[in-house]
């Protein structure tokens, strides 16, 4: 007997011994399989900056877990190698969630990432980790293309602390074209996830010619101001030619820069370029006195001012999870 | 005339009964909002080496 999957937008229906399009939800016997389930491909302690989250828990370590598998399927994918993968040929590590928690506090993180490639195709394990994670104490954090249905996503966001959700163009030919997904379940997210008290911060990889110009990022940087708040953190990203799409250069460094001012203008208190080593690019600056807030210098923090949530010169409030 | 009638209407009625179950199953497939908690034995294993776990990932996010 078939089944449809409701986890995301896509709802694939699935023949017997077939998976969906994200590969790892597959019909066992008639019935829906995660079949990375506790099976990650990649456990590594990355700076939390790495994710990128500028505004959670600066100059800390955070586990990061993924398993393969992925339900869009972008042409420019950085991480395609295991986003991309089958699960019967990745070989991949046993740990529970259970063990998440526990080794998250053995290496001393205070959270724990769902990161590299599509945390919210691995539901179930996401979810149960989440939950332990949790119980332990610490916190979670989701790397994600944010393209889930809604019922689920508000299920697992009572555990999520923080998140960065692509938007990878506010353009839903984009979408279809480039990532094989629509805008609006992504943009759903986005809305749903601020609404529930999760730390959002939003990536948006800079490619020349497909998204860079001056109007589409205007529009998308206008949408997160008049829908997130001017509080939401944005970081541009530097594309660099991969899997399919290797006949574009990388971005330049002025475009980036280009992209910061619009996003200024625009009104977005944070507004970071990640990818390329650009001094000053990454830091935080308090939105009302100016003053330098955060110093980091690629994944590190150099200073971090910032007390009790706060810019120390002029008591401003400064958006995110700070201790 | 009306014997070759009855055996075709007889081979009709086989093939339908022999169609039903899996059309049927096409059209109202079994929904699932989320998945069983499973894992597949197909899955290679890997041990986790604390070597590899405290550096930062290759992979980007």
């Amino acid at each position: 007997m078939s089944v449809q999957c409701k986890l995301c937008p896509k709802g694939c229906v699935i023949n017997p011994g077939e998976s969906g399009e994200c590969r790892v939800r597959v019909n066992v016997d008639g019935k829906l399989l995660a079949v990375t389930y506790g099976r990650p491909c990649a456990v590594h302690v990355d700076p939390v900056e790495k994710k990128p989250l500028f505004h959670f828990l600066p100059g800390t370590g955070i586990l990061s877990i993924a398993t393969v598998g992925c339900n869009l399927h972008c042409k420019n994918c950085q991480n395609w190698e295991i986003s991309q993968a089958n699960p019967e040929e990745t070989p991949a590590a046993e740990l529970l969630p259970q063990q998440v928690a526990r080794l998250a506090v053995e290496y001393d993180c205070r959270s724990v990432a769902y990161t590299y490639t599509e945390p919210l195709v691995f539901y179930e394990y996401t979810l149960d980790s989440c939950r332990c994670v949790k119980e332990a104490g610490l916190r979670n954090a989701l790397v994600t293309a944010g393209y889930i249905n809604e019922e689920p996503l508000r299920r697992l966001c009572e555990y999520v602390d923080a998140a960065n959700i692509d938007l990878k163009a506010l353009s839903d030919p984009f979408y279809r074209d480039i990532c094989r997904g629509t805008l609006k379940p992504v943009l759903n997210t986005l809305v749903v996830a601020k609404s529930l008290g999760v730390e959002v911060e939003v990536t948006n990889l800079v490619i020349p010619t497909l998204n860079d110009s001056d109007k589409m990022l205007c529009d998308l940087c206008r949408w997160l101001v008049q829908h997130l708040g001017r509080e939401t953190p944005l970081h541009f990203s530097r594309f660099s030619p991969q899997f399919q799409m290797k006949n574009l250069p990388p971005t330049p460094a002025e475009t980036l820069d280009r992209a910061k001012e619009i996003a200024q203008s625009e009104g977005l208190h944070y507004v970071y370029i990640g990818n390329i080593i650009r001094p000053g690019a990454e830091d935080t600056f308090c939105s009302a006195c100016g003053k330098r807030l955060v110093q980091r210098y690629g994944f590190q923090v150099l200073e971090n001012r910032i007390q009790s949530g706060r810019c120390p010169d002029c008591d401003t409030e400064v958006y995110g999870i700070w201790q | 005339m009306a014997v070759a009638r009855r055996r075709f209407v007889g081979l009709l009625a086989r093939i339908a009964a022999v169609l039903v179950v899996p059309v049927a199953s096409l059209a109202a497939p079994a929904r699932y909002v989320e998945a069983i908690r499973g894992r597949f034995d197909r899955v290679p294993f890997k041990p986790l080496r604390p070597s590899e776990i405290s550096k930062p990932g290759r992979w980007k996010g």
